[in-house]
């Protein structure tokens, strides 16, 4: 379970994050839908202990993300999504192994996980190639494929699709699924309506850094007497 | 443990990077092996055929109006008997005759006094002329006196010798200069130099490391912190489950020893260099210059060992204190701003020792990071072995890189550091 308690982060002059109360489930995929500048990376890199909240915490396993951040990393894989840095020298196996050993997994885990990977997202044939030599698409799936090698039990993807063509984003969505089948709990940030529609289970609304509203989607639809997700989020953006 | 097993991992990876590019390796290993030799087949080719020259033979202008008699009186007199070849040349314009290269100096004079005055041992005057822009003449002057100083004593012995005097009736006082190590030892004490001294190490080596060291680390720093933000690649790497500590203590040995394998690169080119060029040290060594291509290199193995570790010290602190800069900035193009004043600013200490000589050395100058170890080296060439400077030098230091090493670790948990933007 990830849940965060009054959650929030201030830099300098910008409240990016105002105190936000969810609980992710065990085997749920959580979205957290918003507009740029919403606040959604800064939660995500809350939750990964890469920032420290201003006030507020949350848990991740039941590990305290300020007090036990160790405990945390250790059972994370997480996609930051603007940052999808390789190392270019470095071959695309190099790449996704060298998270795994960082995360304590041993040689034959690391291979059998890396093929497993591969085979996902269409991979093969560039395992052996420098990834400074793939194409954007595979450098963000190769990111992808590191953020998981270890087969991490709470995930967090930072707009895991955005940048990555119909067939590339399809090849994560078919995964994202798989994970939660194997009971993963899975929270990803997007700005598409119809990525978070055909994945998520619950939804939080996120508009600069206050939580609108948080429900299964067809709970906000009916609740808010719309047609689809995107009106939904109109209406509580926009004010409408 | 685990800190040290990631440590490893991180280690590896980083060394495995760096060797990846062909840039690195031409820089790292093949400039450094290649610098001293091509300096010195330029430089030092230009001074030992001066000084080749300078040892053979020596042309000395005349003005065209000598007579022969008074040429041969003074080439038997005073330009002979010893290991230079000198030959008095007819010129009619000396400036024209240095340009060209064809005498050495010029040399004026009034032929007839000084005919009758060398014959009767009368004084009389040469009024040398040289050109201080060049080398050969103006090390030439100094031959050209000594020929001289040798005939004035020579004249002056016979005119005692005359009189029933001997020099010492006209310069009753002696000299005899000791070493405070051979009186200690005349005396039944202990030396505290151990003699191993080597005057060229110890002038060249404290004063190139101490530049080279620190140089050999900069772009391996830059890339591995600063390029790592830049890539985007540390957020990543510092959610896994390796700690922050392992991370820095993994690129912190990687950058070290890639500094290590870039100086022995120098360090074997320099003895390639020295080894092309013989004279280079043979103005150091006492007595002949002949004792071995390398003889000037030798030094004992405890000063070989002492040197070596005073390196690894000197990389050590020299790269925590890169490693700061470059985590500390949020570019590999600021870095580099950075790195490029410290290589400046660390020419500062290995300057400051270069006329220092070893018993100046001073127990609160071993508190100076960088400065001490070249100042320890310096120490340990020249042959001193005073164990408390160099305990304090490697306290200090090592206290002074574990604070830096720190003061990184805290850097990396800083967000303000992580993300500048
Ligand atoms: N490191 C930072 N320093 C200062 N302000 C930041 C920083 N990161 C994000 N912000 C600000 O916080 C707000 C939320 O940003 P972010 O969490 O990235 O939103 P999103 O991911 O939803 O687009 C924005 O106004 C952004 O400019
Ligand atoms: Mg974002």
């Amino acid at each position: 379970m990830i849940e965060t308690i009054n959650l929030a982060k201030q830099f300098k002059d910008v409240a990016a994050v105002k105190g936000i109360s969810l609980t992710v489930q065990k085997g749920e995929i959580f979205g957290l839908l918003g507009e740029n500048g919403a606040g959604k990376t800064t939660t995500l890199r809350m939750l990964a202990t890469m920032l420290m909240p201003t006030s507020g915490t949350a848990r991740v396993g039941g590990f305290d993300i300020i007090d036990d951040s160790e405990k945390v990393r250790a059972n994370i894989g997480v996609l930051f999504g603007s940052e999808v840095g390789l190392y270019d020298r470095l071959t695309t196996r190099e790449n996704i192994a060298y998270f795994g050993q960082l995360n304590g997994m041993d040689k034959s885990s690391i291979n059998q996980s890396v093929e497993m990977l591969a085979d996902a997202f269409g991979l093969s044939e560039y395992l052996d190639r420098k990834a400074g030599k793939l194409s954007k698409g595979n450098k963000q799936k190769t990111a992808f494929a590191r953020s998981v090698v270890h087969n991490p039990d709470y995930m967090l993807f930072d707009e895991p699709t955005s940048g990555l063509d119909v067939t590339a984003s399809k090849e994560v969505h078919v995964f994202i699924k798989q994970c939660k089948e194997d009971g993963k709990t899975i929270v990803l940030s997007s700005h598409h309506m119809d990525e978070v529609e055909k994945l998520c289970d619950r939804v939080a609304i996120l508009h600069r850094g206050e939580i609108m509203d948080i429900g299964t989607i067809p709970e906000l639809i009916q609740k808010y007497n719309c047609d689809d997700l995107e009106q939904v989020f109109e209406k509580l953006t926009k004010g409408a | 443990m685990m800190t040290y097993r990631n440590a490893m991992i991180v280690f590896k990876k980083e060394l495995k990077d760096f060797f990846r590019d062909k840039r690195t390796i031409i820089t790292t290993i093949i400039v450094p092996l290649l610098m001293f030799p091509l300096i010195y087949s330029v430089l030092g080719g230009q001074i030992s055929s001066a000084t080749e020259k300078l040892s053979s033979s020596i042309t000395i202008g005349v003005p065209n109006s000598t007579s022969d008699e008074t040429i041969s009186l003074l080439s038997n007199n005073i330009f002979s008997g010893t290991g230079t070849t000198f030959s008095l040349k007819k010129v009619s314009d000396f400036k024209k005759a240095i340009d060209d290269e064809d005498i050495d100096v010029g040399m004026q004079l009034d032929d007839a006094k000084v005919f009758a005055s060398i014959k009767a041992s009368k004084p009389f005057e040469l009024n040398i002329i040289y050109d201080s822009n060049k080398l050969v003449s103006g090390n030439a002057i100094s031959v050209v006196q000594s020929a001289i100083n040798r005939y004035n004593t020579k004249v002056a012995d016979a005119k005692l010798k005359a009189l029933g005097l001997s020099e010492q009736d006209i310069k009753p006082a002696q000299t005899n200069i000791t070493t405070i190590d051979e009186y200690v030892v005349s005396i039944g004490g202990t030396a505290t130099s151990t003699g191993d001294t080597n005057p060229f190490l110890a002038m060249m080596l404290p004063l190139l490391l101490g530049v080279m060291v620190p140089l050999s680390t900069i772009a391996a720093a830059t890339d591995m912190f600063a390029g790592e933000k830049e890539r985007g690649t540390l957020e990543p790497l510092l959610s896994t489950k390796a700690g922050r500590s392992s991370v820095l203590l993994g690129k912190y040995f990687a950058v070290i020893v890639l500094g290590i394998i870039s100086i022995t690169a120098y360090i074997a080119g320099f003895i390639i260099a020295l080894a092309m060029n013989p004279s280079i040290t043979s103005s150091f060594s006492s007595g002949e210059a002949t004792g071995g291509i390398l003889s000037g290199l030798s030094i004992s193995l405890g000063v070989g060992l002492m040197v070596i570790v005073l390196i690894l010290l000197l990389s050590m602190t020299s790269t925590a204190i890169q490693v700061a800069l470059s985590t500390w900035s949020k570019s590999v193009k600021e870095a580099g701003s950075y790195m490029s004043f410290m290589s400046i600013a660390v020419m500062i200490p290995a300057y400051a020792t270069m006329m220092l000589q070893p018993g100046d050395v001073k127990e609160y100058m071993m508190l100076i990071p960088l400065y001490n170890v070249i100042a320890s080296m310096k120490l340990a060439l020249g042959g001193i072995a005073n164990i408390k400077l160099y305990a304090i030098a490697i306290a200090s230091s090592l206290a002074f890189l574990a604070i830096i090493l720190v003061v990184v670790l805290k850097m990396l948990k800083k967000e303000s550091v992580l993300f500048r933007n």
